[in-house]
């Protein structure tokens, strides 16, 4: 479903993305993992294109999303993205928060747009909350609105960037508990994280990137119990 | 915290009282700056006498290229200070700072086309006269307006706080908003031609000379016997009665010599 | 001492002026706030513009209204500009007012341009990636967060400006301190003309920052920014 076809991608002089071949399937759970600075959150961002590729080509259901003529705006009403900090719009409540691209981008009318709200914030267990503003919630309560949010549009697949990094440790498990929810149901997911027992129990696949290219790839009983690279080993042995 | 602020309060009073006396004391001294002699008759004739005006008033007073104070003003307090064989600096301020400045004693006179009124003679003390004039009316050559009287209603432009301000006054009442008071007198012409007014009113000599020197302005000038008389005065501070009579003594003198008639072009009595 | 031995009566005697110079002064204000805001949203967010089309000509006006005095703007449109565009003068209080707007605008420019850039940039991001455009961004989401942190320094500039108003008595507008003058030259008296003129100045921004003040306080009622993650005990029931 999501192809892509050597990607690089440079900031001035500085080579981040080095050649990246790699392809998703629908239902897929790829989680990414490596070391800081490895390229990982920029592979990412070139899938909804928040970085524009300097080079290379990205497919989403065989459509060429780098690609100058290609509706930007629509692309990424296909493809939801969590980030690290939640970024939740705080001069809007919770509610308004969720309902506010469907009703202006997919047009949907506010009682509409409100049901399917309250749908999704049953899902991640905070319906009672949808009066209230961001800034009155917890951080994992925060991102699993951001969450929601990104859900109402009804995207193809969700990108995850370093979801729970921010969080508190208490709080990481709310959190990687609706996710999980998520993949069972079938969402194609591509999450960059350091929480490597959530890529082992949920991850179809798992990429070990480092200095900006895929150094292995594989199920995670391959990447966590048998790792082929030394580059990968001693991530692993350092992290885990 | 109340201790640091009553202390902070007390600095900020004590800071002001400082600069109130300093005012106050500044008001006295300057008069005595360059004076180096002792006993009192004689120290106002070695001292530099501070002369002020305004020099956009030509013919009395402008600016030459090299940014000399020139005109009839000047050559007046000229000839009178050679007579009087004292010295001087005559100094551009402004017309308003003019007033103020000798009022401070900051200058010790004002030499700039100043007309001799009562309401000036509360404040001031002026020499004889040695200049007579009237004011005029100054309009675009295409204007309805032909007296005085037509002005009602219009808009008048003149200096502010001048003898043509004080005639627009007594016309079209005191508090009339269409009366525009600009810094100097050019400014006052230029707008009429501009349109901001449709008149202005100032010295005859003045506008005769401005006349004079833009002939493409495209104005007239109408004389309206509504306008009196004015006169001319070297203005000192009240009660300077030294200076004062020193410098009658001089005026005196150019009058009777001809220096007087020869500068400004008039038969004085 | 003649310091002390003031004389209020002459103010009473020229009431007319000042009154009807606070009248001046506050359309002025007021007027050219209106424009200058007008104007300056719309320079703000040309200069914020990655179009160079947009940026340079934004770019260039905001300097040079910054980087000359007021003065000098108050002069050049009064005595140039206008009679140059219509043949004549339109009088003072069309000079005035356009002064001040063209002014304004440049210096409110600045606030909303840099009101729109203290946003953090994740705001625009998240508004992108569910698929608005860049206006829809802007207006949904950059727009009613910047304009919140804007008042404060917009109640400034309006402060300010009804300061600055007092230069166009060299254009001879009756605002305050055209009434203080005249009154001053009239009876050669400086301190009660230009106290009264103060005085009244003082009264005004003193009202208008308690509006400022207000404005500000009501907007912030709702939306408390705290960024602090480790604030957890503040779920609210």
């Amino acid at each position: 479903m999501i192809k892509i076809e050597n990607l690089h991608k440079s900031f001035g002089s500085l080579d981040v993305l080095k050649g990246i071949d790699y392809e998703i399937r629908e239902k897929e759970v790829v989680c990414v993992i490596g070391p800081s600075g490895s390229g990982k959150s920029t592979f990412l961002r070139c899938i909804n294109l928040l970085e524009e590729a300097t080079d290379g080509a990205i497919y989403i259901d065989g459509v060429k999303i780098n690609d100058p003529n290609t509706d930007i705006n629509k692309i990424r009403t296909e493809v939801g993205m969590v980030f690290q900090q939640f970024n939740l719009f705080p001069h809007m409540t919770v509610l308004e928060n969720i309902t506010m691209a469907p009703k202006l981008i997919r047009k949907m009318n506010k009682k509409d747009a409100e049901n399917l709200a309250f749908e999704l914030l049953q899902k991640v267990g905070l319906r009672e909350k949808a009066y209230n503003y961001p800034q009155q919630l917890s951080g994992g309560q925060q991102q699993r609105v951001a969450i929601a949010r990104a859900l109402a549009m009804k995207p193809k697949v969700m990108l995850f960037d370093e979801p729970t990094s921010a969080l508190d440790p208490e709080m990481v498990t709310e959190v990687l508990d609706v996710m999980k929810q998520l993949a069972v149901e079938g969402m194609t997911m591509v999450v960059v994280t350091h929480e490597m027992g959530f890529a082992r129990e949920v991850a179809d696949r798992v990429i070990f990137m480092d200095g900006g290219v895929i150094v292995e790839e594989g199920p995670p009983e391959q990447i966590f119990g048998n790792p082929k690279h030394e580059r990968t080993k001693a991530f692993l042995s350092k992290v885990l | 915290m109340g201790k640091r602020n009553r202390v902070f309060l007390f600095m900020l009073l004590m800071a002001f009282a400082v600069v109130l006396a300093a005012c106050g004391s500044s008001e006295n001294s300057s008069s005595s700056k360059d004076s180096k002699s002792e006993s009192g008759e004689t120290s106002l004739k070695d001292k530099k006498i501070l002369v002020g005006t305004e020099a956009t008033f030509a013919p009395f007073e402008y600016m030459d290229d090299n940014g000399n104070i020139v005109g009839i003003d000047k050559d007046i307090v000229d000839a009178i200070f050679t007579e009087l064989g004292m010295e001087y600096e005559m100094r551009h301020v402004g017309w308003e700072a003019v007033f103020q400045q000798v009022q401070n004693g900051e200058l010790d006179m004002g030499a700039s086309g100043i007309t001799i009124t009562d309401e000036r003679k509360e404040t001031f003390d002026f020499t004889e006269p040695y200049f007579e004039a009237t004011q005029v009316i100054v309009v675009t050559e295409d204007s309805p307006i032909e007296s005085a009287k037509d002005l009602e209603g219009k808009k008048v432009s003149v200096q502010i706080n001048s003898t043509g301000h004080q005639a627009a006054k007594k016309l079209l009442g005191e508090t009339n908003p269409n009366i525009l008071a600009y810094e100097n007198l050019p400014l006052a012409i230029q707008e009429v031609i501009n349109g901001t007014a449709q008149a202005a009113i100032g010295d005859n000599a003045v506008v005769y000379e401005y006349l004079k020197n833009n002939p493409n302005a495209k104005l007239k000038v109408i004389e309206d016997d509504a306008f009196e008389k004015e006169y001319y005065g070297f203005m000192v501070k009240k009660g300077n009665k030294e200076l004062l009579d020193l410098l009658n003594e001089g005026l005196q003198k150019i009058k009777e010599n001809g220096k007087l008639a020869e500068i400004t072009g008039q038969e004085l009595e | 001492m003649e310091i002390l031995d003031f004389r209020w009566d002459i103010i009473w005697n020229y009431r007319e002026y000042f009154i009807r110079g606070i009248w001046v002064t506050l359309i002025l204000t007021i007027c050219g706030f209106l424009g200058g805001f007008i104007f300056g949203v719309f320079l703000g967010l040309g200069k914020n513009s990655k179009r160079k089309w947009l940026y340079w000509p934004c770019k260039l006006y905001i300097d040079l209204f910054r980087g000359t005095p007021l003065l000098v703007q108050i002069f050049i449109i009064h005595l140039a500009v206008i009679p140059s565009i219509f043949g004549h003068s339109l009088g003072f209080m069309v000079s005035g007012i356009a002064a001040l707007i063209l002014n304004c605008a440049a210096y409110v420019a600045e606030i909303i341009r840099a009101g729109i850039q203290s946003i953090d940039k994740g705001q625009m991001e998240a508004a992108r990636s569910l698929g608005l455009n860049h206006f829809q961004a802007m207006r949904k989401v950059i727009l009613p967060q910047a304009f919140r942190r804007m008042i404060p320094p917009l109640g400034n500039e309006f402060i300010t400006l009804l300061k600055d108003s007092s230069l166009v008595t060299v254009i001879a507008a009756n605002d305050i301190l055209y009434a203080a003058k005249v009154v001053s030259g009239t009876y050669f008296r400086f301190w009660e003309p230009y106290l009264a003129a103060a005085a009244l100045y003082l009264i005004l921004t003193f009202i208008v920052s308690k509006i400022v003040s207000f404005i500000e306080k009501r907007f912030s009622v709702e939306y408390n920014p705290r960024k602090d993650k480790k604030d957890e005990g503040r779920v609210a029931a």
